[in-house]
């Protein structure tokens, strides 16, 4: 029983040939990783983005910027803005829009 | 597998050839896993950390340099995920538990089973270092360098550690040790 080679049966034994299930749930572990990393990603950008438009607010505001300076761009970008989602909405139907919302949105 | 046919897969598996990951995985699975399952001594605790360990090191597989051998490369990131997993307070209590309940879940003779129980609370009541060094080198897997380089410790260390830690298991095991000449 002192045997070294005994020892180590005792605690714990190797597989005796490779197992193709464990080399599965290798690459089911690594595919989580990966899709849990993107969307780590992901919602980085999206609070960088949002992030970087708030902060446009008291940038301008410490420039000496007020919202009535502000209006004429705001409104050229809500034009726009509902200008291009009516162009998706009649040229692709509403689907595509509601799927492009929640892709920029969701942080899956 | 040969050293030559083994940079080709790790080269394809850099590439992002996960086909390629796949047959290291193979190559290598039955060394990882039993050095953790000596180490943790639940095989499915032990099993969960190698398959963390293999995908930790898909994604670091770039700072691989060759100057060491995968094998041992992989057992470096396995003993790192050990020792984290080992600082969770509610992984060692369900490790316990599973410990607990090892002597109604194994098949084997009461005899062996026993045996596995005093040995295990031999492994937990030695040093993290020392049980590591074990793990490794009782099955003789891995030499005493290979050791020493996965766990970053001095070669003399793991020698001595080797030494003092089998002496230990043989005296949990109830077995005269030698004297060392």
């Amino acid at each position: 029983m002192s045997d070294d080679l005994e020892l180590a049966a005792l605690l714990g034994e190797a597989p005796a040939a490779p197992d193709p299930v464990f080399r599965y749930d290798v690459f089911t572990n690594m595919a989580e990783r990966a899709r849990r990393r993107h969307a780590r990603m992901r919602a980085w950008r999206i609070v960088m983005g949002f992030t970087l438009i708030g902060a446009c607010f008291p940038a301008g505001q410490w420039a000496g910027l007020t919202l009535s300076n502000f209006q004429p761009m705001l409104a050229v970008t809500a034009v726009l803005t509902a200008a291009g989602v009516v162009a998706l909405l009649t040229i692709r139907g509403p689907g595509v829009v509601l799927a492009y919302s929640r892709a920029i949105l969701s942080a899956r | 597998m040969n050293p030559a046919e083994e940079t080709r897969l790790i080269g394809l598996a850099r590439g992002g050839d996960a086909r390629a990951f796949g047959q290291l995985v193979d190559a290598h699975q039955a060394a990882v896993r039993a050095f953790l399952r000596r180490l943790v001594g639940t095989y499915a605790d032990a099993d969960d950390l190698a398959q963390e360990a293999f995908a930790r090191t898909w994604e670091v597989l770039h700072r691989f340099d060759g100057a060491s051998s995968l094998r041992t490369f992989i057992c470096g990131v396995a003993f790192q995920y050990w020792r984290r997993a080992r600082r969770s307070t509610s992984r060692r209590q369900a490790r316990e538990e599973s410990y607990a309940e090892l002597a109604d879940t194994e098949t084997e003779a009461p005899a062996h089973t026993a045996a596995r129980l005093a040995l295990r609370r031999a492994m937990d009541d030695l040093p993290e270092d020392q049980r590591a060094v074990l793990a490794l080198c009782l099955g003789q897997d891995f030499t005493h360098a290979e050791a020493a380089e996965i766990l970053g410790l001095p070669l003399g260390t793991v020698k001595s550690h080797v030494s003092r830690g089998r002496t230990r298991l043989q005296e949990a095991m109830g077995v005269a040790t030698e004297k060392a000449p």
